[in-house]
């Protein structure tokens, strides 16, 4: 058995409410997933992590003691304990256990929407390499029985798909990227899967939205669209959207998230000298989020939820949510115990690899850490008893939907 | 130890993904080719507002598009500089008529015309910058964002001058004596600029000298002398004095005359290290040998010139970060910048996992960049041309050379895009001894070594070894973080360190910019001690007690 399996420590708990501790063990996650030198790895987690030993769970008292651990043994719990905090949000890593996954998530009546991990794209090579994976990812599904009934659905971040992205220079950008998206997409029509347009920062925004704009003229509702509540903008996107759909008619699916890249835009525009162009104030963030929705919908736009925030997920189902999107790894208790019981659509989104590093996914991991441990965040806010009274006011909330009283 | 917070606010950068951002570069660089007949007439010499034609030109070329010519200057003759110079100390001595007079008028005035300036310089930013990326072979990103630096210096400056012309008393307890410390106007000033900033070097040099009360005798590099008529004829739009401006396009030869001319209290140089040492010794000896001929004393000179620029990374780096960091440090405007990336050195052993991933990640990504024209229609490609055909010529030999030692690790063949311009591609080496003067040397080109050291004391002593601007280092350690600095700050050699950020890109009023020991005065750009250059302090004792009795004024 592992030490820290020993020790019973859930990584998420490390994560939780200490936003120094936090950054301090991305760093360390950083460092974990980018060597195997377990020189390097000790004297990071000592020099890292020391200043805060006493604010970590006492279960890691024993690795500060001097002389308990060699190198090598720290360093393999290490990698231990960050293949446990990914393999917690992380379902798969070849396309047998993503397979498996999809196959679990089917049984509960969960559809899966995939996001192969390395956005982190410098090289025409490492962007062709991130289609391909898509790819092999939709060409592979079918051979280990996953067919068009499992609805399954994959995340593309167009910024990992063409290296030299620039918003500038904004046509040529969607052409390179839509040529190397292409085979992509003849897949996903052949297999019956459908793509979702990741939401980036906002420098990629217009890109992202002629590229979603491209793909849905040719291939319907195939291409989904992502889109961020946090911008101030967000309701001019979602008319945008619904003048697409009445020009096109097909089903045009949008998933209204709050965003993932807050702060960062927060601290560019204060570089750049721009007004911020999210919502700082959470309260005006949710308010936009709600609009947004209830546009969408009274614009005839598939909308569905992907967010954590019970309100929202509440809102969304009250005004027709198409489906509600949870992320793996925290989202199992609001579809288990409210949602699939009660009969609701529900989609995971789930980090997949094709490699067996676990270093590509240390951006996804970095920011969910980041998202986890800021102080609107959801779980910080949600965490077991609090979380007990949101999955309370979550099945409450759906027995009093229209229609279920 | 004290610090000082400065209240300023940078000139907010472009929105690049703005639609309407793209519209307005594409108006002007629609504009400016709708020029291209009429820039084939010769731009003349300006001097007290009044244009003179010579029969000498200088030609400039499109780098990227060399078959184009771009503009023609009339060459400054050696009896038109003579003019300049004497129209230019014959305004310096009005204005000094002024300076005591009115005082308060005069200031008024010179900040007037700057303020005029810098929203000119704004409205007209878009064909600024399309000029600059024709002439230069600049991306338009970073030809706007040259233009937001000359604003910066314009709004920097603007805030400054009051406290640099402050009269300082000292001693002010004293009954019987009063002294004043009282800033005065230097003199005529020749501000020799270059052309990798062809627009935020002058400005910033131009602002300076003029809201001193120095007069400008302007040379722009000859390899863009275009943007440099442009913006001598924005500030006389702008309301600056004609005899406080002089535009005088040349050669070396022309440079060199300005700065051993009589009437010349100062030389301002951006360049290379071999050329300022040239100036150095030029301004110093032409005083030397006749001290009396020269009513402005010994000349002072500030240069700004070349380098060679570090970069360490160690092993707890993130190495998304340093790869980005590498390609902005290197190659962003071909490594034709003064705080480019010239060496990086990691600390690691060739061999380990970390060196291998993070070189062939370099490599992978370096040569997926995309070369071609700023202005092109289709796209507005970010990585360009060289800037002259010596400059191609100088660093393809350094390469054969290099080539000869070793093998590089990545030559990006642009040998099809040689017709077009001067391109040359993303070259790496590795395994060049470090002190060899192939490294040692500043290569201003695309061209990047890599190093490695066992430990990052070694990298340290490897970074400090040669002359550099900036340098930098990527590391999550907080000790490595804080050797590095005090390496490099006891080391004496860098202007301004970077920890966890690209070596170039430095934002005027924002970081801490300047050059120094072999580089540079150590003057920071946009501060107000840069102004002090321009000014002498003359000191004022009046006694006031007279045979035991005081007589106050």
């Amino acid at each position: 058995m592992n030490v820290l399996e020993c020790m019973g420590v859930d990584p998420m708990d490390w994560f939780l409410g200490d936003k120094e501790v936090a950054s301090r063990l991305m760093q360390m996650t950083t460092i974990v997933s980018q060597t195997n030198d377990a020189g390097d790895i000790r004297d990071a987690f000592y020099e890292v992590l020391e200043p805060v030993h006493d604010r970590l769970p006492w279960t890691f008292a024993p690795l500060f003691a001097s002389g308990r651990l060699s190198s090598r043994m720290l360093a393999r719990e290490l990698h231990w304990g960050f293949r446990l905090f990914a393999g917690r949000f992380i379902g798969g890593n070849d396309l047998s256990s993503i397979s498996r996954t999809i196959r679990g998530y089917h049984k509960k009546k969960i559809k899966v929407n995939l996001d192969i991990l390395g956005d982190a794209v410098f090289s025409e090579t490492e962007a062709q390499k991130y289609v391909d994976d898509y790819c092999r990812l939709f060409s592979g599904l079918p051979k280990y029985g996953i067919d068009a009934s499992y609805d399954v659905s994959a995340s593309v971040k167009i910024s990992a798909a063409y290296s030299q992205i620039d918003p500038l220079s904004l046509e040529y950008s969607v052409d390179m990227i839509c040529d190397r998206l292409e085979p992509f997409f003849v897949l996903a029509q052949k297999t019956g899967f459908n793509i979702f347009f990741d939401a980036l920062e906002r420098d990629y925004r217009e890109i992202q939205l002629r590229v979603f704009e491209r793909y849905y003229k040719k291939y319907g509702a195939i291409a989904r669209c992502v889109l961020q509540s946090y911008t101030t903008d967000s309701l001019e996107i979602i008319h945008r959207l619904a003048r697409l759909h009445y020009r096109y008619g097909d089903e045009l699916w949008v998933r209204l998230v709050l965003g993932a890249y807050h702060s960062f835009e927060q601290y560019l525009a204060e570089l750049r000298g721009w007004h911020v162009p999210v919502w700082t104030v959470k309260e005006d963030t949710n308010r936009n989020f709600r609009a947004c929705f209830i546009e969408g919908i009274r614009q005839g736009l598939h909308m569905v939820s992907g967010t954590h925030n019970v309100d929202h997920i509440l809102h969304a189902l009250v005004h027709g949510s198409y489906e509600t999107q949870l992320i793996r790894g925290m989202g199992e208790p609001y579809a288990e115990q409210a949602l699939i019981p009660n009969g609701l659509p529900v989609r995971f989104y789930v980090p997949v690899l094709l490699t067996s590093s676990f270093a590509q996914g240390i951006g996804f991991l970095i920011r969910r850490v980041d998202d986890n441990t800021g102080s609107e965040s959801f779980l910080a806010r949600f965490h077991g008893k609090k979380m007990k009274n949101a999955i309370d006011i979550l099945q409450k909330g759906i027995q009093a939907l229209p229609g279920r009283e | 130890m004290k610090y000082r917070e400065e209240q300023f606010r940078n000139e907010p950068q472009e929105d690049f993904s703005n639609p309407k951002v793209h519209a307005r570069i594409e108006e002007a660089v629609r504009y400016i080719d709708s020029k291209r007949l009429d820039m084939l007439k010769p731009c003349p010499i300006l001097i007290g507002g009044k244009e003179y034609y010579t029969k000498e030109y200088i030609e400039v070329y499109d780098p990227a598009d060399c078959y184009k010519i771009f503009g023609k200057v009339c060459k400054t003759t050696p009896e038109l500089l003579a003019r300049a110079c004497t129209v230019a100390e014959q305004a310096f001595r009005k204005s000094q008529e002024l300076f005591w007079d009115d005082f308060d008028g005069w200031l008024h005035r010179r900040k007037h015309v700057v303020r005029n300036a810098v929203s000119f310089i704004r409205e007209e930013r878009y064909h600024i910058a399309t000029i600059i990326a024709h002439e230069v072979s600049k991306s338009i990103k970073g030809a706007l964002g040259e233009v937001e630096e000359a604003i910066d210096f314009g709004e920097l400056y603007l805030r400054h001058i009051d406290d640099v012309f402050v009269r300082v008393y000292s001693r002010p307890d004293l009954v019987s004596e009063k002294n004043i410390r009282i800033p005065l106007p230097k003199g005529p000033i020749a501000a020799i600029s270059v052309w990798n900033f062809p627009f935020s070097l002058s400005v910033e040099k131009i602002f300076a000298a003029y809201l001193t009360g120095c007069p400008v005798l302007f040379k722009p590099a000859e390899q863009s002398p275009i943007i440099g008529y442009y913006l001598a004829r924005l500030l006389l739009r702008a309301g600056m004095e004609a005899d406080f401006i002089a535009y005088l396009p040349g050669h070396g030869d022309t440079g060199e005359a300005l700065v051993r001319h009589r009437f010349v209290s100062g030389v301002c140089f951006t360049g290379s290290m071999s050329v300022g040492h040239k100036i150095n010794t030029a301004a110093a000896l032409s005083v030397a040998d006749d001290p009396y001929g020269y009513p402005y004393g010994i000349k002072r000179f500030e240069p700004e010139l070349g380098a060679n620029n570090p970069m360490i990374v160690t092993r707890s780096a993130n190495l998304d970060d340093v790869i980005k960091a590498v390609l902005r440090s290197k190659w962003e405007q071909q490594g034709e910048k003064c705080s480019a990336l010239q060496r990086l050195i990691i600390v690691a052993e060739p061999k380990h996992e970390f060196s291998v991933s993070a070189t062939s990640r370099i490599i992978d990504a370096a040569s997926s960049l995309e070369y071609g024209h700023p202005a092109n229609r289709k796209k507005k490609y970010n990585y360009n041309a060289v800037i002259d055909r010596n400059a191609f010529d100088r660093i393809k030999k350094r390469i054969a050379d290099c080539a000869e030692i070793k093998q590089p690790l990545l030559a990006v063949d642009l040998s099809h895009m040689e017709e077009c311009g001067y391109f040359i591609g993303p070259q790496i080496f590795e395994g060049i001894p470090h002190d060899s003067p192939l490294v040692g040397e500043e290569i201003f080109g695309p061209v990047l070594f890599i190093f490695f050291a066992g430990t990052l004391k070694e990298a340290i002593l490897l970074a400090n070894a040669y002359p550099h601007i900036t340098a930098g280092i990527y590391s999550q350690s907080e000790e490595e973080k804080k050797q590095f600095v005090r390496g490099m700050v006891t080391g004496g050699k860098s202007g301004l360190i970077y920890v966890n950020r690209e070596i170039i890109g430095a934002v005027a009023g924002q970081h801490q910019f300047g050059p120094m020991n072999q580089s540079g005065s150590g003057y920071k750009l946009g501060t107000k001690d840069r102004l002090h250059f321009f000014i002498n302090e003359a000191g004022i004792c009046e006694n006031y007690m007279s045979q035991g009795v005081l007589f106050t004024a």
